[in-house]
């Protein structure tokens, strides 16, 4: 015996947890420069689309969805005891490094170059390539609670845990 | 308070354990001590999944992983397996161009094992 409720069969959803999304600004791996740079963003692509409507094809109604880093110039680096794919004119997030936000750094750490087309790779550095970037902000990531526990034996300790990260804005790659 | 600190922290958990308070706590332990372990374990799994990236880059052009490894290893190439997968997926040219070099280095390639149809999964 099924009732159906009126008209309406209002399908109920878990709420999402929102664990997951929290933790991928801040974490520095994989993928984080690529979903999280804002130069890319759906929006600013369409709103280039349509600016520029008249010299677009008439094919490319949709923005495209970005292919990574499609023949650019990139680097690899190493900082903050990560390696990070750069590019210019987006910002990263790494581990914390004691520099004043608004000034200027350079990373001498290229592990891995292209520019124009031509990749190069380093044993290990690249020789006089250099990745000139900006410190924007020093932020702490999402608070991570850190919980242990023994069942049956009177044990348990918490702590939090937010780990400090700067955020820094990639200006020139050079060779 | 702390009831609310675990029905904040359970939500959405399985029946009874997102809204009584004796079990709630129960699955709220279990979830910290899970999140805990698995951020450790996130770590080896990622790395793992880079290694099965690479592999299926590097077999592409006929060169075995360990072989792969081996030659970056002697050459003092330092980029990490992360990158590397990453160069796989996005930059096949760049990542052709490290695999010919280690070949190259080590005198000639090994026999070709042919393209097989390890292809399939570096097109993600």
């Amino acid at each position: 015996m099924q009732a159906t409720l009126g008209g309406s069969l209002a399908v109920a959803r878990a709420p999402a947890r929102a664990v997951g999304s929290a933790a991928t600004r801040a974490t520095p791996f994989v993928a984080a420069a690529r979903s999280v740079a804002p130069r890319s963003s759906r929006q600013q692509l369409r709103a280039a689309a349509t600016a520029a409507a008249p010299e677009a094809p008439a094919a490319a109604s949709r923005p495209e969805p970005s292919h990574g880093t499609a023949a650019e110039s990139y680097a690899v680096v190493e900082i903050g005891g990560h390696q990070l794919v750069v590019e210019e004119g987006r910002w990263y997030t790494v581990n914390r490094l004691e520099v004043a936000p608004g000034s200027r750094i350079q990373l001498g750490r290229v592990l891995a170059l292209k520019q124009g087309g031509q990749f190069s790779v380093g044993q290990p550095y690249v020789e006089g390539a250099t990745v000139e970037a900006e410190v924007l902000e020093e932020l702490k990531g999402p608070k991570v609670i850190i919980y242990k526990m023994k069942a049956k034996k009177h044990f348990r300790r918490t702590n939090g845990h937010r780990q400090p990260l700067t955020k820094i804005l990639v200006t020139k790659i050079t060779q | 308070m702390h009831r609310d600190k675990i029905f904040k922290l359970a939500k959405g958990f399985r029946g009874r354990a997102k809204n009584c308070i004796r079990v709630a706590r129960e699955r709220v332990e279990k979830s910290l001590q899970y999140a805990f372990r698995d951020r450790k374990a996130k770590k080896r799994e990622m790395r793992s999944l880079w290694i099965t990236r690479i592999t299926a880059g590097s077999r592409q052009y006929g060169v075995k992983y360990s072989q792969l490894m081996h030659g970056l290893k002697q050459e003092n190439i330092q980029v990490n397996r992360k990158m590397l997968s990453e160069l796989a997926m996005n930059e096949p040219y760049s990542f052709k161009a490290l695999v010919d070099q280690v070949r190259f280095m080590q005198g000639g390639s090994s026999g070709g094992s042919g393209a097989q149809a390890a292809a399939a999964a570096v097109a993600k």
